[in-house]
């Protein structure tokens, strides 16, 4: 099971947890959904991409005293986990038996209604998992290209491959809808 | 310097994350339970697992002396256990060979990790590379993680180093969702050239790309992942770099674009030249540049232009950028820069 429900039976009697972890929760998630829905472009998806994520990052961090370096590797594993081919397939399967028919709101809820905007999103849902990853990285997270090949696990070399690959299918798309 | 993509791009990015859940905090700005108790658990198994393998091995140590001091009592001859065969003697060295993209590589794994001599020596195409020796040993060649090396030319790039022994196979997924053909080989890895003992591989694929590799055992389960991307980027494929005109320097300016100040089309071609061939073009007053109208033979009064050393480079740099070829309409000019100071 990876899609956790905080409204679950377990989750009734809400008592606030206390502790380390639950700092760190609390410290690091907020900023780690906007990350990974800016990568699955889906909010339940998001979310188990995170939680899979930060209990990896408990799991290995184990004493919990680099806390200046858990952002760095939370983000690092919710990369990863995005691009894993085995797990997007794994979570697309699950999230479409679970959600089909259902209407997605998300896709326009709190934007103004600019069609160019909604395009370029729809169009970045198209790109590569780690041609969008880079594009998040670089213009959402603000990370240099060296932390960005950090993230991916790849060299600057190919960060900015990546970069020119997805800018220039962005502007190939835009181009393509003009003509 | 901001293209209008990028600008778009990080206001889209702004907008869209205020979409990002919230709910995970919950009523009470509480983290969910659920999630702890995962964390929790991963915790008590992280240690947990590293205290039965610390037991294990203090019993293992344990057992291996005992077994040593009473030698006398051949447990084989009691019936206890199986003989098993002893192993194939392996060779001294490895050598993984085989026809990739046309062309013939060799990979010969030698020496050895117990007197630090262990190295990998490559030759492609007829030309022997010089020995690859990473060092320290056992964090390039003998970690747990695999340990894999890159030599890339105009043909393929050729992957090599060594990986656990329950690696079966490595599967790449490129990241611009093509399947490009890739040649893989792998066996174990001479006797004694890591310790512990090793497979070493050999994975040919094209001469440029990136994606994810990953590595699978004899169940398809991934043992390991990593991202890796090599070759000429096309961020990167314009070579050589050019210069920072200074004032009064004398350069040769190759230039991209010309017309009247004010005009957006020049941030675009500025921003182009940055995105697709990763330099950063001067823009700005032609006049500046002496010389430069009158070897383009233009009226124009703006320019976007990228400056070089020599002649060569700028040749080398309009050739890469498409902008030669049209006889009739000069590209490249010696100039003097000014309007820096």
């Amino acid at each position: 099971m990876t899609r956790i429900l905080v409204e679950s039976q377990e989750g009734t009697a809400v008592t606030e947890p206390k502790g380390e972890l639950a700092d760190l929760y609390v410290r690091h998630v907020p900023a780690a959904n906007r990350l990974a829905f800016l990568l699955t472009q889906n909010r339940a998806q998001a979310e188990d991409l995170v939680h899979d994520a930060f209990v990896r990052c408990v799991g290995r961090f184990g004493h919990l005293r680099a806390h200046e370096a858990f952002d760095a590797y939370l983000r690092r594993t919710i990369v990863n986990l995005h691009t894993s081919r085995l797990r997007r397939v794994r979570v697309e399967r699950e999230w479409f038996s679970k959600e089909s028919g259902r209407v997605e709101r998300a896709a326009t809820l709190g934007l103004p209604d600019v069609a160019g905007r909604e395009d370029m999103w729809r169009r970045l849902a198209t790109l590569p998992p780690r041609q969008r990853a880079v594009l998040v990285l670089r213009y959402y997270d603000d990370l240099s290209e060296r932390e960005t090949a950090d993230a991916l696990r790849c060299s600057v070399a190919a960060v900015k491959s990546l970069t020119a690959r997805a800018t220039a299918a962005l502007r190939e798309g835009i181009r393509g809808e003009d003509g | 310097m901001t293209t209008d993509i990028e600008r778009e791009l990080r206001e889209l990015f702004r907008d869209k994350a205020g979409e990002a859940p919230v709910s995970t905090l919950g009523t009470s700005g509480a983290p969910p339970p659920q999630v702890l108790r995962r964390g929790r658990r991963r915790q008590v198994g992280t240690v947990l697992g590293s205290a039965l393998v610390a037991v294990g091995l203090a019993v293992g140590s344990f057992a291996g002396l005992r077994s040593i001091l009473r030698s006398d009592t051949d447990p084989f001859q009691t019936g206890q256990y199986e003989r098993t065969p002893p192993a194939e003697p392996r060779a001294d060295e490895v050598e993984l060979a085989g026809d990739a993209f046309g062309q013939r590589y060799r990979v010969r794994f030698t020496g050895a990790f117990a007197d630090d001599t262990a190295c990998i020596h490559v030759m492609l195409g007829g030309e022997r590379s010089e020995p690859l020796c990473p060092r320290p040993l056992e964090a390039s060649l003998a970690g747990t993680q695999p340990s894999m090396h890159g030599l890339t030319t105009t043909e393929l790039n050729l992957l090599f180093g060594s990986v656990s022994p329950e690696v079966v196979a490595i599967r790449f997924a490129s990241d611009d969702g093509t399947d490009p053909p890739t040649q893989f080989r792998c066996q174990m890895g001479p006797l004694g050239w890591t310790d512990p003992d090793r497979k070493v591989c050999v994975m040919a694929l094209p001469s440029q790309g990136s994606g994810l590799f990953e590595y699978l055992d004899s169940g398809g389960g991934v043992l390991f992942e990593e991202g890796m991307g090599w070759g000429v980027s096309e961020a990167e494929a314009v070579a050589p770099m050019p210069v920072d005109p200074a004032h009064g320097g004398s350069y040769w300016g190759v230039y991209v674009w010309l017309g009247s100040e004010g005009s957006g089309e020049a941030n675009d071609v500025v921003g182009r030249l940055f995105n697709e061939h990763g330099v950063q073009a001067q823009q700005g007053d032609l006049a500046c540049d002496r010389g430069a109208a009158e070897a383009l033979g233009t009226d124009a009064s703006w320019r976007v232009a990228v400056y070089f050393g020599t002649e060569e480079e700028a040749n080398a740099f309009a050739l890469e950028a498409g902008l030669l070829g049209h006889e009739a309409d000069p590209v490249i000019a010696r100039v003097t820069t000014y309007c820096l100071d």
